[in-house]
């Protein structure tokens, strides 16, 4: 494979993997907040943007 | 607690033996660790089918179950020692996937060991078999869902039989970690250690597993009878022997047994047929085995529907409703759970159907789940683009879709979607693989590999951390239950304090497991006797009457803003809703609550 090629493969499962994985997490942490501690509620609802 | 293990230990040895007697009968050739999976897994079918006919022919009694099992374990002393030699050690080597997948098991062993607290397994799966123990037989119950197939329940009721519900639950653990041994045996076998590792590594940290690998539901079964039925009609697709497709359809047989929702591996297997048949030189010799293959599956499952038949009249029952009619008035209930379905966000087009895989992992909320299905699916499954696919991959790969996409048209709820996640738990893992090491493209994606599996970890220990002293014995299980459901202080004090003659209408709740007093469901889309909307407050306090109900307990925690717009919990409507709570306001006395649980005497 060229290495020109490799990299658009890379660029592409990069940023793919990045927004599957803000989107579900996002979701399961905003169903699953109760659960958790005070603190990391918190910082969970600053890191994905939740009000 | 030793007790119980010791006990789901023997049972285990002797339904496996029992399994090796009858994987015998086949003369197939097979590596000995395969041998043992497809053995345990005939061993269950067939057990748990002599146990439905023990419990038809009025034979539910725990000596007749002792002496069975306790002289099948004598007999098959000799059996077990000849696998004893024939044992060959497995030789794994100690790495971080594997402290992983033992770190995983445990957790669900944990969650075996405590007392049963799952929202369906108390509405039907231990109730039902609860209410044939106390009876000494199957018989008719007027609780929903339990006449549809249960081959795996069966497992409970011999559970609840010989201890309790905890040996019912271990029994059920066992079933899993063979499921869990399999995924890796076969993904050994094709792929290599690395690729068996990982597969299983992914399956036991994916959240839907993690919740229900530790419960009674029937799904743990459902997958192992599935990768093996999919795995023994492989091996029919190469060698095209009859006696390949008759495992094949037997253990078919016993998916479609365990849960209704088998029509969907059925239909996904007619359609491998047709591919075969049209891609085969002996297409005669093709429908012949084909034909024998639904033969088969017809004649196990058929034991299940003459029994609904026989009890209810219909026999998919509660299924089927319109067509088959039933013992109790479903008009209601059939309208409101088509509403449901047809209320999820996604309609059955083919562009929902094309953007499924990212809603099913973004929002698998709306897929009728506790969870969304894990993101590494959709990560890696492109690939599988890149990749050369042997014929096992491909096989995998074409039933996985075809599977997929029945499921979407057919059942979208996610937890349908389990017996599939085995088979794309090692599809992956070899995509993975490929795609990290071998191509050496995308080292980088091991982070989101680490990632998933610490967040999986760490919501496991989270889901679990509540049960270990109740497993260790550190805290009753009164006091468990107490805890961790709601409405269990109100059902206590109902046991407590009234007789077994009286009778309580259960509103807003369906777990009745725990509940001792004699019930009748209240539910507009449960009960199947009175539909609310067409009644006021005198007709309802008649009907209380002739059904000779003495008592009230409302759960109020899940009826959060009842209006007409939407579709309500359980089928309320406004005007249902207020009829039932001003009845128990006004007209009936409160004798006790607890976490918004409410039990009223009726005056």
């Amino acid at each position: 494979m060229k290495e020109k090629n490799k990299i658009y493969i890379r660029i592409f499962f990069l940023i793919f993997g990045i927004i599957i994985f803000y989107l579900y997490y996002r979701t399961e942490l905003i169903h699953n907040l109760d659960h958790l501690p005070t603190l990391i509620q918190d910082l969970i609802k600053k890191i994905f943007y939740i009000k | 607690m030793i007790f119980e293990i010791l006990y789901a230990v023997l049972i285990f040895y002797v339904i496996s033996i029992f399994g090796i007697k009858i994987f015998r009968l086949f003369k197939l050739k097979l590596e000995f660790y395969e041998e043992i999976i497809f053995s345990i897994a005939l061993g269950l079918g067939v057990f748990g089918n002599i146990i439905l006919i023990l419990g038809l022919l009025k034979l539910l009694y725990k000596e007749l179950f002792l002496f069975i099992i306790i002289s099948l374990g004598i007999i098959f002393i000799p059996e077990l020692k000849k696998l004893l030699k024939n044992f060959q050690k497995p030789k794994l080597k100690f790495n971080w996937i594997v402290a992983l997948i033992i770190l995983f098991l445990l957790f669900n062993f944990i969650g075996a060991l405590a007392p049963p607290t799952g929202w369906d397994t108390q509405k039907y799966h231990l109730s039902c078999q609860e209410s044939y123990l106390e009876n000494h037989k199957i018989t008719y119950i007027p609780i929903l869902h339990c006449d549809l197939p249960s081959l795996a329940n069966m497992f409970i009721l011999l559970g609840m039989i010989l201890q309790n519900d905890i040996l019912a639950k271990l029994i059920f653990y066992l079933v899993f970690l063979v499921l869990v041994f399999s995924i890796y045996i076969f993904s050994k076998k094709y792929f290599g250690e690395k690729v068996a590792e990982l597969s299983t590594l992914i399956f036991v940290s994916l959240p839907n597993i993690i919740y229900y690998a530790s419960t009674v539901h029937t799904d743990m079964f459902l997958s192992l009878f599935t990768v093996l039925s999919i795995f023994s009609f492989y091996y029919w697709i190469k060698e095209e022997d009859i006696k390949w497709a008759i495992l094949s359809a037997i253990l078919m047989g016993f998916v479609f047994a365990t849960k209704i929702t088998g029509i969907i591996m059925i239909t996904s297997f007619i359609i491998l047929f047709l591919i075969k048949f049209l891609s085969s030189v002996n297409k005669k010799k093709i429908f012949l085995h084909g034909l024998i293959f639904f033969l088969v599956i017809s004649s196990i499952v058929g034991i299940w529907f003459f029994k609904a038949f026989l009890f209810t009249g219909n026999p998919v029952y509660p299924v089927g409703y319109s067509v088959f009619g039933g013992i109790q008035n479903l008009s209601y209930t059939t309208e409101y759970v088509n509403l449901q379905l047809n209320s999820g966000t996604y309609s059955k087009s083919i562009i929902d159907y094309l953007l499924s895989p990212f809603m099913i992992t973004f929002n698998g909320y709306q897929f009728f789940s506790s969870f969304s299905l894990s993101p590494l699916f959709l990560l890696f499954i492109p690939i599988l683009f890149f990749i050369k696919k042997n014929n096992l991959l491909k096989y995998l790969i074409l039933f996985s879709f075809i599977y997929y996409t029945i499921w979407f048209f057919l059942h979208p709820y996610l937890l349908k979607l389990i017996p599939l996640m085995s088979i794309l738990s090692i599809i992956i893992s070899k995509a993975i693989l490929e795609g990290i090491n071998k191509k050496n493209i995308l080292k980088f994606m091991r982070f989101f590999l680490i990632f998933t599996f610490i967040f999986s970890l760490v919501m496991s220990g989270l889901i679990y951390k509540n049960q270990i002293k109740t497993a260790l014995g550190l805290e009753s299980h009164e006091d468990y239950l107490s805890k961790n459901l709601d409405m269990f202080d109100t059902f206590n004090y109902a046991n407590n304090n009234l007789k077994y003659e009286n009778k309580i209408l259960l509103i807003g709740d369906e777990r009745n497991y725990y509940l001792n007093i004699n019930f009748q469901e209240g539910d507009p889309v449960r009960q199947g006797l009175i539909d609310y909307r067409n009644i006021n407050k005198e007709e309802l306090k008649n009907w209380l009457e002739k059904e000779k109900i003495t008592h009230l307990i409302i759960n109020r925690n899940y009826f959060v803003d009842i209006n007409n717009s939407k579709l309500n919990l359980y089928g309320w409507t406004e005007y249902s809703y207020d009829l039932m709570d001003n009845f128990a306001k006004k007209d009936c006395e409160q004798i006790f609550e607890n976490n918004n649980v409410w039990l009223y005497k009726i005056d």
